[in-house]
């Protein structure tokens, strides 16, 4: 792999992503490397994540169970339904917790002036340091987000969707997730460049990641609309996972993934200018 | 009173005016840290339980649209105010971030501790006590803004009794958590990182504790079990006596649970520092 990323006009999109995906294996082998020295701690992080889908789980088997098994529904959600909603959001958290453990630091690593070592490196500094922390046992706890998503699907399958509907919804929707985590994660640390090591960021992230974790129906039809179209946290699991039951109609379906593309073209310029407010001793 | 026995409570307030200081360096950190802790999820779990009470009244018929249904045991109207008061009583309940004793062992900084003529856990009480003032001022506020701009839903304790036996069972329980991140923290003389079992505990202790449904609403069997614990006694009750759920005879009941649990964790406690510190030796871990 060569050390700097492909340069000037003609390099393809292609060229890039290899150059990319090459960075990232690096980050992948240094992560299982790190982590084999902690055995212990990667077994409670994994069940650290399995006690937070655990609470989950059964915070919502309590609730639809409170009216008699399969009589209330949240926001139009039934209880199966539901079910899939959480495996989206196992899912998304799977990710973050694989790829992008990193952004915890981020404000602190901004006022140290730690973020040095990293801009003078060829290649995207917002990539180079969100993905720098790969974490198995992040992947540990995506493979159980997963594996509670299948076993929500086969719930439902037979009654609401099928198979073949699957077969390029469950990618498509893996894919929305990955993409509106990784912009939506960056919009929340924007807020670090003006408001330094405040944890703005950390509470503007967990304030959206809960009511992401949420169907939107629940929410007054002004937080909704919010929700969706201005931080776009339906993509995190709301629009994944109405997508794969078929809630959605064709034109929203298609029209969506368009708003999350200029979502990430927006926030990308404001972390650029942000960036330029970077001093290397900003504490 | 002997010399050094005076200086302890003198030690104390000069750490709580000095945990202060350190609190209020970062404005904008100190109300995001301090103020709005412990208010996102009793809100997102308000819109939830109006969808599901809303679900509900449509199914019973002739009840008025979220109102007089009861789910578990909870109308509507109640839950709003068991909500009201999660956000009032979190924010009393010592969190796992006001304590950073794990780096001072791993890095074999609690050696400067251990050579003055002082107990080292004194200076950890003094940061319980700051995070208790802190939190009582922060909680009032709290409930008089809940208050002004929703006099009809919010909380209003039945009687300055209950808010008394309420309090104090909030912060008996507050104390088994400090006590309980304390013992956490102190793995670190074995472990290498201990901030997923800090996590880990976190997540127990609200669920257990009804941080997400009151315990009482939860399933028979769970509530049977999970009314023993302190974490019950620290969340649910103390909101259910201020709602008048409960009366003299469960705090008192709870009191001594919690009071027990609470000299458990206190000898556990000990026997863990002990432990630790036979194997520390002064240069990081």
């Amino acid at each position: 792999m060569s050390a700097s990323p492909p340069q000037g006009s003609g390099v393809g999109f292609l060229a890039r992503l290899r150059w990319g995906l090459g960075v990232e294996r690096q980050y992948v082998r240094i992560g299982f490397v790190r982590k084999s020295q902690f055995r212990v701690e990667f077994v409670n992080q994994v069940l650290m994540d399995l006690c937070f889908y655990a609470s989950f789980i059964l915070t919502f088997d309590i609730l639809y169970g409170l009216g008699g098994e399969g009589r209330l529904n949240l926001g139009g959600w039934s209880h199966e339904e539901m079910r899939v909603y959480l495996g989206m959001v196992f899912v998304a958290d799977g990710l973050f917790m694989t790829f992008l453990g990193q952004q915890w630091h981020f404000g602190q690593d901004l006022k140290n002036g730690n973020l040095d070592s990293i801009r003078v490196r060829p290649g995207s500094t917002a990539f180079l340091y969100f993905f720098q922390r790969f974490s198995p046992e992040g992947l540990t706890n995506l493979l159980f987000g997963m594996a509670w998503l299948a076993f929500a699907l086969v719930g439902v399958v037979p009654g609401q969707t099928d198979g073949l509907t699957l077969l390029w919804a469950l990618p498509c929707a893996v894919a929305v997730i990955a993409w509106s985590q990784v912009f939506l994660m960056l919009s929340y640390n924007v807020v670090e460049f003006w408001l330094l090591n405040s944890d703005v960021g950390h509470l503007v992230s967990m304030l959206l990641s809960n009511f992401g974790e949420r169907p939107l129906e629940v929410y007054p039809s002004a937080i909704g609309r919010l929700l969706k179209f201005v931080l776009p946290v339906a993509g995190m699991a709301w629009y994944p996972a109405s997508l794969v039951l078929g809630r959605l109609d064709a034109g929203f379906a298609l029209a969506y993934p368009l708003l999350l593309v200029g979502f990430a073209v927006v926030v990308l310029r404001i972390f650029r200018r942000g960036l330029r407010r970077y001093e290397s001793a900003m504490g | 009173m002997s010399a050094a026995a005076a200086r302890g409570p003198l030690l104390l307030l000069r750490m709580v005016a000095y945990e202060f200081r350190k609190r209020i360096q970062f404005r904008a950190g100190f109300v995001v840290r301090e103020v709005l802790n412990g208010t996102v999820e009793p809100l997102v779990m308000l819109f939830v339980y109006t969808a599901l009470y809303g679900s509900a009244a449509s199914l019973a018929e002739g009840a008025a649209e979220g109102e007089e249904v009861a789910l578990g045991g909870w109308t509507y109207r109640e839950i709003i105010q068991y909500v009201a008061g999660l956000v009032v009583v979190r924010k009393l309940v010592f969190h796992n971030r006001a304590l950073d004793l794990a780096p001072e062992i791993f890095e074999g900084r609690v050696t400067k501790y251990l050579v003055m003529p002082f107990r080292f856990f004194v200076l950890l009480q003094g940061r319980f006590l700051q995070f208790t003032l802190m939190q009582l001022a922060v909680a009032t506020l709290a409930w008089c803004i809940g208050f002004a701009l929703a006099p009809e839903v919010w909380l209003v304790p039945v009687s300055a009794a209950a808010t008394l036996q309420a309090v104090t069972l909030v912060l008996m329980g507050s104390y088994c958590c400090f006590l309980v991140f304390f013992i956490l923290n102190a793995m670190a003389f074995w472990l290498d990182v201990i901030w997923s079992l800090l996590v880990m505990a976190w997540f127990v202790i609200g669920f257990t504790g009804g941080a997400l449904v009151p315990v009482s609403q939860m399933p028979e069997g769970m509530y049977e079990v999970l009314s023993y614990g302190f974490p019950y006694w620290m969340i649910t009750a103390p909101i259910e006596l201020l709602m008048g759920r409960l009366g003299a005879g469960d705090f008192l009941h709870g009191a001594a649970l919690v009071g027990g649990q609470l000299l458990a964790l206190d000898l556990l406690r000990r026997w863990v520092w002990r432990r630790g510190l036979a194997r520390y030796v002064g240069a990081g871990m």
